[in-house]
C-alpha cells in the first residue's frame, strides 16, 4: 500500500489487501437500496464527465470542482436526507447538490449562467443555492458550517422536525469556526449532521502538513460530539453509517460528525488536472482509482447476483440521454436580463415593520448633557 | 413627557420587539445577566426565557454565522457585542455570507439580522475597545448601518432594524448611553436613509454622524454666539445615506463640514464630500472640510485621549475658517 494512504487511513489498513479494499458487505441492506446507491453514483460520475468533456467550449464560465472518486459519501447522504432538511455545501458542490436536489437541470443551467439555473445564474458551480430545496452552496470554507448550526438551533427553538446538514472537506476543519460549531452543537445538542469528505488534501496541501493529529473524528469526540469515520469509497458502508447516525440525530440524540475517507481523482479545480505540481504521488492516486467507489459496488452487485450487466448498461445509456438533453436545453436557455442592483442586494419592502410600527416625530433633543463615562466595561 | 436614557430606549425597543413577535431573539455574551449589555438587555431573560435570550460562548464568528441560519428559518436575531472591536471575529460571516445572502439567493431570501456593537470612548478604552467600523460596513452592499445619536432614534432605529428585512449593523456609542430625551411609549420606526435636520441655519452645513451629532449641535451654539448660523444635519444611518438631504443642505448654505467619529481616510465623510462635489462642487463657496479622528489608533492616557478626540470648539473653528 502506498505511503500516503497508510498515514491517512491507518484505521482501515486491515480492510485493504494487496491494494484492494476487501471490507464491502451487503449484510442487512436490501437490493433496492444498493441499486439506488449505484444509480446515484453513476449519475454523479456521468454528470461530471459530461461537464469535463464540454468545459473547453468556454460556455461554462465559472470555477468547477469535481468530485470524481468521492461519489460514495454523497450517495449515502442522498438516502438519508429529506426534503425538509437543510443542506449547506462547500465549493465542491455537485455531490451534495445531487444528494439534496436530485435533478440535473437546475445545476447545469446554473453552471451555464442561465436564468433558469438554481440561483438564476448569479452563483455558478461553487456558490450554487437552490432555496426551494433548502440547499445552499458557498465557496468560502467553513462559514456555512456555522450557518447550518444556526438553522439547527432555529429548528430546535421552533420545534421543527427536520435536521441541518453541512458538507465539507478536511481543509474546512483547519478553520476556527468549524471548532466553534462543534463545541456549540455539542453544548446545545443541536439537530445537526456534519459530513466531512476527507480526501486528504486542501488543494495541494496534505492533511499531515496542516494538522498535528490526523484523526479528525477523535478530535471532534473530545469536544463531546458523536463522531464516526468510515472508508469513504464503500457506498454501502457510507449508507449504513450515515443512515444510522442520522436516525439517532432525528431521535433527538444530539449532533454527529461523519468522516468518510476518500480521494479526488481530478485536479483541485477544473478538468485539466494539476498533477504536474507533484503534490501527491501517482501511486496514491492509482490506489484510489483501483478502489473506485462505483467499481467496488458494481463488482459486489454482480458477484452477488443482484443485477445483470445489461441493467447497468441500460442505466448508463439512459443517464447519458438525460444528460445530453439537459446540456442541450441549458445551452438554449436564456441568459439573465439586466437586473436592478439595488433590489438584488436590499429588500424592496418591509411588510413586518409596516404592520407593527407607528410613525412618530422626535420632539427635539437637548445636546447639553454629560456624556457617559464608560468605566472598566 | 416621559424621558428615557439612550440605553433604556434600546432596552424598551428590545422588550417591545420580543413581545410583538416570538421570532425575535437576543443573543450575545452576558445578555442574560442583570447588567444586560449596559442596561440594553436587562430584564429580557425574565420575560422571554433562555431560548430567546441567550448567552453565547466567546465565539463571535459562529454567533454571526448561526444568526444567518436562524434568520433563514424565519427568526429575527439581535446580536450584541459589548464592544464593536469584538465583532471583528465575525467579519467572514458579515462580508462573505450575510451581506450577500440576498444577492446570492437571486433575491429570494433576506436576512433580518441586527448586530448591535457598542463603541467605547474615553476613560482609557485604548486601541482595542474604541473602534467604530461603520465606514467599513457602509462599503458593503446588502447591509445597512444605523448610527443613532439620540434616545428617540435609538429606539426607532432598533425597531426598524429588527422588523425590517435587511441585515443591520447598529453602532451605539457608549458615551451616549447617559443622554435623555422624550421617547414615545408605542413601538415606532425611524427609517434608514432619512436624515434629520437638527438645527436650521444659512451660513454653513454640518453633516454629522452618531456621537458627532451632539458635538455638532454644541458647535452650532458656539457659532450662534458669534452671529454665525450653522445648520446641523444628523445622517442617522451611515448606509444608506440620505443623499437628497445632504445635497439640499449643501445647496442651502454652500459650505459643507462633515463630522464623522472615525478615521478620516476612506471614510463616510469622504463619501459625503464626494457626493456633494459630484453634484454641485462648482457651486460651493468654500472647499469642503472633514472633522474626523486622526488616522491613528486610540491612545489610553488621558492627555493623549484629549488630543485624539476633537471638541465642539475644533468643529466651530473649522466652520469659521470657511466663512
Ligand atoms: C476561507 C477560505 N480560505 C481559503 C479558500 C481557498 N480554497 C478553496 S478550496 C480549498 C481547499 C479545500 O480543501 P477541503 O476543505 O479539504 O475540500 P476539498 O477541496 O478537498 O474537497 C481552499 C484552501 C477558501 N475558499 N476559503
Ligand atoms: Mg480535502
Amino acid at each position: 500500500m502506498p505511503n500516503g494512504v497508510c498515514t491517512m487511513n491507518s484505521n482501515f489498513s486491515q480492510l485493504i489487501k494487496d491494494g484492494r479494499y476487501i471490507g464491502m458487505s451487503l449484510d442487512g441492506v436490501d437490493g433496492d437500496t444498493v441499486w439506488q446507491l449505484y444509480v446515484f453514483m453513476q449519475r454523479l460520475r456521468l454528470l461530471e464527465n459530461a461537464i469535463a468533456a464540454l468545459y473547453s467550449e468556454q460556455q461554462m464560465r465559472c470555477p468547477v470542482h469535481f468530485c470524481d472518486g468521492q461519489e460514495a459519501i454523497s450517495a449515502g447522504l442522498a438516502l438519508a436526507i429529506r426534503d425538509s432538511d437543510h443542506l449547506f455545501s462547500h465549493h465542491r458542490t455537485h455531490g451534495f447538490y445531487l444528494a439534496k436536489c436530485r435533478e440535473f437541470k437546475p445545476l447545469i443551467d446554473e453552471i451555464y449562467g442561465r436564468i433558469s439555473g438554481a440561483s438564476g445564474g448569479v452563483a455558478g458551480s461553487q456558490d450554487i443555492s437552490y432555496c426551494e430545496m433548502n440547499f445552499h452552496g458557498g465557496a468560502i470554507l467553513a462559514g456555512s458550517i456555522g450557518i447550518a448550526a444556526g438553522v439547527a438551533r432555529a429548528m430546535q427553538i421552533k420545534n421543527i422536525p427536520a435536521l441541518a446538514f453541512a458538507g465539507f472537506g478536511d481543509g474546512a476543519v483547519d478553520e476556527g469556526v468549524f471548532w466553534e460549531t462543534v463545541n456549540y452543537a455539542a453544548l446545545q445538542k443541536l439537530p445537526l449532521v456534519l459530513v466531512c469528505e476527507n480526501n486528504g488534501y486542501s488543494a495541494f496541501s496534505p492533511q499531515n502538513k496542516r494538522q498535528a493529529v490526523m484523526d479528525i473524528s477523535a478530535k471532534v469526540r473530545a469536544f463531546g460530539m458523536q463522531a464516526h469515520s468510515f472508508f469513504g469509497n464503500d457506498a454501502v458502508e457510507s449508507h449504513r453509517v450515515i443512515s444510522q447516525a442520522v436516525g439517532a440525530v432525528r431521535r433527538g440524540e444530539g449532533p454527529v460528525f461523519l468522516e468518510g475517507h476518500t480521494f479526488r481523482w481530478s485536479g483541485h479545480v477544473g478538468p485539466e488536472g494539476d498533477d504536474q505540481y507533484q503534490y501527491r504521488s501517482m501511486q496514491e492516486l492509482a490506489f484510489w482509482k483501483d478502489n473506485c467507489p462505483i467499481k467496488l459496488l458494481e463488482e459486489k452487485m454482480l458477484e452477488e447476483g443482484l443485477v445483470k450487466q445489461q441493467a447497468i448498461d441500460d442505466l448508463v445509456r439512459q443517464i447519458g440521454q438525460e444528460l445530453d438533453q439537459a446540456f442541450a436545453e441549458a445551452k438554449q436557455s436564456p441568459f439573465p436580463e439586466p437586473v436592478d442592483w439595488h433590489a438584488m442586494n436590499y429588500a424592496t419592502q418591509t411588510p413586518k415593520a409596516d404592520e407593527l410600527l407607528a410613525e412618530e416625530k422626535s420632539s427635539g433633543f437637548d445636546q447639553n448633557q454629560d456624556l457617559a463615562i464608560p468605566g472598566p466595561y | 413627557m416621559r424621558e428615557l436614557a439612550y440605553n433604556q430606549a434600546i432596552n424598551e425597543a428590545l422588550h417591545q420587539a420580543m413581545g410583538l413577535d416570538e421570532d425575535v431573539m437576543v443573543v450575545g455574551q452576558l445578555v442574560d445577566y442583570r447588567s444586560g449589555i449596559f442596561g440594553t438587555t436587562t430584564g429580557l431573560l425574565e420575560e422571554y426565557g433562555s431560548e430567546r435570550v441567550q448567552d453565547f460562548p466567546v465565539a463571535e464568528s459562529l454567533m454571526t454565522q448561526a444568526a444567518i441560519g436562524e434568520a433563514q428559518m424565519g427568526m429575527r436575531p439581535v446580536l450584541t457585542h459589548q464592544r464593536l472591536d469584538f465583532m471583528i471575529y465575525s467579519m467572514d460571516a458579515v462580508a462573505n455570507w450575510m451581506s450577500l445572502w440576498r444577492f446570492k439567493s437571486n433575491g429570494k431570501q433576506s436576512l433580518p439580522i441586527t448586530i448591535m456593537g457598542v463603541v467605547g470612548r474615553g476613560w482609557g478604552q485604548g486601541p482595542q475597545h474604541s473602534k467604530s467600523f461603520h465606514g467599513w460596513f457602509s462599503h458593503l452592499p446588502g447591509i445597512k448601518v444605523a448610527m443613532p445619536a439620540t434616545p428617540f432614534d435609538a429606539k426607532g432605529m432598533m425597531m426598524e432594524s429588527v422588523f425590517g428585512e435587511d441585515p443591520v449593523i447598529f453602532v451605539a456609542h457608549r458615551s451616549l448611553f447617559s443622554m435623555r430625551e422624550h421617547v414615545p411609549e408605542m413601538p415606532y420606526r425611524v427609517r434608514f436613509g432619512e436624515a434629520m435636520l437638527r438645527r436650521p441655519g444659512k451660513d454653513v452645513s454640518i453633516v454629522a454622524l452618531g456621537i458627532m451629532v451632539p458635538l455638532a449641535m454644541q458647535a452650532a451654539e458656539l457659532l450662534a454666539g458669534e452671529g454665525i448660523e450653522a445648520e446641523v444635519l444628523d445622517l442617522r444611518s451611515a448606509s444608506p445615506l440620505d443623499k437628497e438631504a445632504i445635497l439640499a443642505t449643501a445647496q442651502r448654505t454652500k459650505r459643507l463640514v462633515v463630522a464623522d467619529p472615525a478615521w478620516q481616510t476612506a471614510g463616510v465623510a469622504a463619501e459625503v464630500i464626494s457626493l456633494v462635489s459630484e453634484h454641485m462642487g462648482a457651486d460651493l463657496a468654500a472647499n469642503p472640510a472633514r472633522l474626523c479622528l486622526p488616522d491613528s489608533h486610540t491612545p489610553m492616557s488621558q492627555t493623549l485621549e484629549e488630543q485624539y478626540y476633537p471638541t465642539e470648539q475644533d468643529l466651530a473653528d473649522l466652520c469659521k475658517k470657511m466663512l
